[in-house]
């Protein structure tokens, strides 16, 4: 007998058959993550669904639409805890939007340019953000454990950095007291700090929880636990904005994002609860191995792209002059630039372009299996790493409850 | 499950902003009951998710 839920399931609108189990899993380990680092997960899920056979298409708008359903857990749960600083984060969510749209302005003028290919910039940014944050990140973990083990004391969580301090001693009129937080500091730095990562985040294409989450610690001066649960505060809104907005365009693939959200509240519970177990110290540098860690599947996504440029002009010329795109693409892709109508199109109709792929010479699709396998080694890494960090959280929040027993046990 | 699918098909077909609607009721009412259901659970079970400073203080913690 089948379990519901578990075995083969049909997603209507994308009409791909995909395991059931696989994306309560997904959904789990990206709970567990997200509850635990106050991020959203997008760089995860988003190549796991595309690795699953999901088209990349409906990816990104059913990763939106589970993590609204998912930071809403995680946010009740933070918010339990007093980790969530409302007064910041709703700041916090100003400054993003206003950066967001900036960035993506910024990104449609380049591309409207057309003289620089914008992905290659847009990759090259994103992997030195990933690489230079997780490698602060590194070098601070190895440096205080260092100082607390010569001193012979235990360090819970680091002080406020100094351009923390600085920006606090800003006494730019209004000032907000953030209780949370603990500190008083001019809103004009709030913003100023939620535009840009925010400007980043919309330039890259990402839901930035990643640079957020860094930003309220080393730059507003928040501790730990509180810029995790408050970046989870403003995901829970943007998510639910995204989830909208993907939704109106038919990009949401509703079964499977309730199917891992099942999964996702599980998992945000666990990783929720961990965030009490273990010092704030040890979650940034959880949190600096992942980003380097996605940075190399970023890495990796390169090479593919590299394989792909050498056939992609061709195969785009071939997808212009099909009348099925040029109907497409004057009813339902309408809204949408040439650019992303091409690629969009390529996404939703394998049939077709398998057989433009056949008729190509061997060197073209040799290249093609290279691209398909370099770009499945960036999900698998992505992938892996989710289930052996997840893991990892999990093991520390059992040994935490236990802690929690024991001393409940003996006062 | 057939009927519900075709539904939503015919949802995303016709009425893109009604279905942006669904997508956003349905994940926040899951999202809701599931974080409910989670509660009540660690609550059989015990647990509070107090920060404990003894096991914090370990090494390896």
């Amino acid at each position: 007998m089948e379990l519901p839920l578990l075995g083969q399931i049909y997603l209507p609108i994308s009409g791909v058959e995909i395991m059931g189990w696989k994306l309560i899993l997904l959904g789990f380990t990206v709970g567990v993550i997200g509850g635990f680092f106050g991020i959203g997960g997008a760089f995860i899920v988003t190549p796991a669904l595309n690795v699953f056979g999901f088209p990349m298409v409906y990816a990104i708008g059913t990763d939106m639409a589970q993590m609204a359903g998912k930071s809403i857990i995680a946010t009740a749960k933070h918010s339990k805890f007093g980790n969530v600083d409302m007064k910041l984060g709703l700041i916090m969510i100003i400054g993003t939007v206003i950066g967001i749209e900036l960035g993506a302005t910024v990104i449609m003028c380049l591309e409207n340019v057309g003289n620089a290919d914008v992905d290659v910039v847009v990759r090259y940014v994103y992997m030195v953000l990933l690489f230079s944050l997780s490698g602060y990140m590194l070098y601070e973990y190895f440096k205080l454990t260092k100082e607390g083990a010569v001193e012979n004391k235990t360090i819970f969580d680091v002080g406020k950095s100094a351009l923390a301090l600085k920006m606090q001693s800003i006494k730019l009129p209004p000032m907000v007291n953030l209780t949370v937080s603990g500190f008083t500091i001019s809103i004009w730095v709030i913003l100023s700090v939620a535009t840009i990562t925010g400007f980043v985040a919309g330039f890259l294409g990402v839901g930035g929880g990643f640079l957020r989450v860094p930003a309220l610690i080393y730059v507003i001066g928040s501790p730990t636990r509180v810029a995790i649960g408050t970046d989870l505060f403003e995901i829970m809104i943007s998510g639910a904005y995204g989830a909208f907005t993907y939704g109106i365009k038919g990009r949401v693939e509703i079964i499977a994002a309730v199917i891992m959200l099942i999964g996702a509240s599980v998992g945000t519970q666990f990783g929720t609860l961990a965030t009490q177990y273990v010092k704030g110290l040890k979650i940034r540098l959880y949190f600096a191995i992942t980003m380097a860690l996605a940075g190399v599947s970023v890495v990796l996504k390169t090479i593919a792209g590299i394989y792909k440029n050498i056939y992609s002009s061709d195969l785009n010329a071939w997808v212009k002059v099909q009348p099925q795109f040029l109907e497409w693409a004057q009813t339902e892709g309408i809204k949408l630039t040439t650019k992303v109508q091409v690629r969009d199109w390529i996404l939703m109709n394998k049939e077709a372009v398998k057989g433009w792929f056949a008729q190509q010479s061997d060197l073209i699709q040799q290249t093609r299996v290279m691209e398909t396998a370099w770009t499945n080694y960036s999900g698998y890494l992505m992938l892996g790493t989710a289930y052996a960090l997840s893991g990892l959280i999990i093991i520390r929040m059992l040994q935490g409850i236990n802690a929690e027993r024991r001393r409940c046990i003996m006062p | 499950m057939e009927g519900i699918n075709q539904w939503l098909v015919e949802l995303n077909k016709n009425s893109p902003v009604w279905f942006g609607v669904v997508t956003v009721l349905t994940m926040a009412i899951v999202g809701v009951l599931m974080a409910a259901i989670a509660e009540v659970i660690l609550k059989i079970f015990g647990v509070k998710g107090e920060v404990v400073e003894r096991f914090l203080s370990q090494p390896g913690n």
